[in-house]
């Protein structure tokens, strides 16, 4: 079977490009455009990769998402992305703590797929 | 003192000292819009990224195949807009970076780096760049060289940015030479082990005029004029390359000569941070 990444953006073509990718590394990816309704289908789902926008509209922030994790039995690795941060910047530091991994956009496809498998296990 | 004498004194203090105060303001006003223009440079650049992101990713997507097989007619125009794409992304990422040194935000994260595999990686990664334009690479890396205390990412950006303006600037068909070893130049005493590094990349191209042999390490400075000039840049990248090599404890230089040589060598210190007190 499968594995399913949840994937939330609220750019159309960004899903479409991650979900390409990931399909690629064997994933199924459901695609969102906002925190809420990542929180509404982890609620009836069990997601085993979480990939997610920092900044997007919606009264429901990422930090949301992580918060409603915490109450999961078992969370899947998360791997956070922005364009909004710079490496040693407070907000990407807080993702590094929180998140199993951080890319900045504009990425190397190749390093996403990296990260992807480094959080998965597969590396 | 005559009474006209001493009325002329105070009036001349009085001058100077309004002179002063505007003086104060002037540079106070200019500082705010040095704060101001860093902080424009940071939003355009932050904003410009994400569209970037999309542009990139779709062609990273089509030129792996993964939209479907490409028609051969389509194969150069895609891979001309993802080069240009990587270019807009340096440029960015250039102008965030420059604009977080200038004002003391770039931390350097210093580890112990192998010159041989920062050439190595550098070099690789420039190697389909060098085969279109069939370009030969030489790698010339001094045996034993000791490692070096270094922030591994940035000195990849220095050396990605000397390896393609070497690209750019080359004719097709010649040869780029990247070398390392330990540096015997000044300041180096020839009996004892040597503390510094040095790292060239020489391609053949016009000659930099000795004036500006400086000052194309001068922000926005460029050899040709920004309206004339036949090849793309920002005129930031060496910029970039002689503050980082500097807080590497080093120094960055070009040498130019008629024959058509154009050689960028930068020393680095085996230890940068020695005598600082901020080893990690």
């Amino acid at each position: 079977m499968k594995r399913k990444a949840l994937v939330v953006d609220d750019d159309e073509s960004m899903l479409r490009i991650l979900t390409a990718v990931l399909e690629t590394e064997g994933f199924e990816a459901i695609t969102v455009p906002d925190a809420g309704e990542a929180i509404a289908r982890m609620k009836g789902e069990r997601f085993d990769l979480l990939i997610t926008d920092v900044l997007m509209p919606g009264a429901v922030g990422v930090r949301s998402i992580f918060r409603f994790m915490e109450s999961l039995p078992e969370r899947p690795p998360a791997i956070v992305i922005s364009a909004y941060w710079d490496e040693d910047s407070e907000m990407r530091r807080t993702y590094e703590e929180k998140a199993d991994g951080c890319l900045t956009k504009p990425f190397e496809l190749e390093d996403f797929r990296r990260l992807v498998r480094k959080v998965c296990g597969d590396a | 003192m005559p009474e006209g004498s001493v009325r002329a004194g105070s009036k001349a203090a009085r001058d100077a000292a309004r002179m002063r105060r505007r003086v104060r303001e002037l540079e106070s006003r200019l500082k705010t819009l040095e704060q101001e223009k860093d902080a424009f440079v940071s939003i355009v650049s932050h904003e410009l990224r994400t569209p970037l992101a999309v542009i990139k990713g779709y062609l990273d997507l089509a030129s792996e195949g993964i939209l479907g097989e490409i028609p051969p007619r389509l194969t150069e125009p895609i891979l001309k807009s993802k080069e240009s794409a990587d270019r807009l992304h340096r440029l960015i990422e250039n102008l965030l970076e420059v604009s977080r040194l200038e004002d003391g935000r770039l931390p350097l994260k210093w580890k112990s780096v192998s010159v041989h595999s920062l050439l190595s990686g550098a070099v690789s990664d420039m190697e389909s760049q060098l085969k279109r334009k069939k370009l030969r690479l030489k790698l010339a890396i001094e045996d034993g060289l000791p490692l070096i205390l270094a922030d591994e990412e940035k000195m990849r950006r220095v050396l990605d940015q000397l390896l393609a303006n070497a690209v750019t600037h080359s004719p097709a068909g010649e040869e780029v030479v990247v070398e390392s070893g330990a540096w015997k130049g000044a300041g180096e005493n020839a009996a004892r082990a040597p503390s510094r590094v040095f790292i060239g990349v020489a391609n053949r191209g016009e000659e930099i005029p000795p004036g500006m042999r400086e000052k194309i390490f001068e922000r926005f400075r460029q050899v040709e004029p920004p309206l004339t000039r036949r090849k793309g840049g920002s005129g930031l990248g060496l910029y970039y390359c002689k503050n980082i090599v500097e807080l590497h404890g080093g120094r960055i230089w070009v040498e130019s000569g008629r024959r058509g040589t154009v050689r960028f060598v930068f020393t680095l210190a085996l230890d940068p941070l020695a005598g600082r007190g901020e080893k990690s």
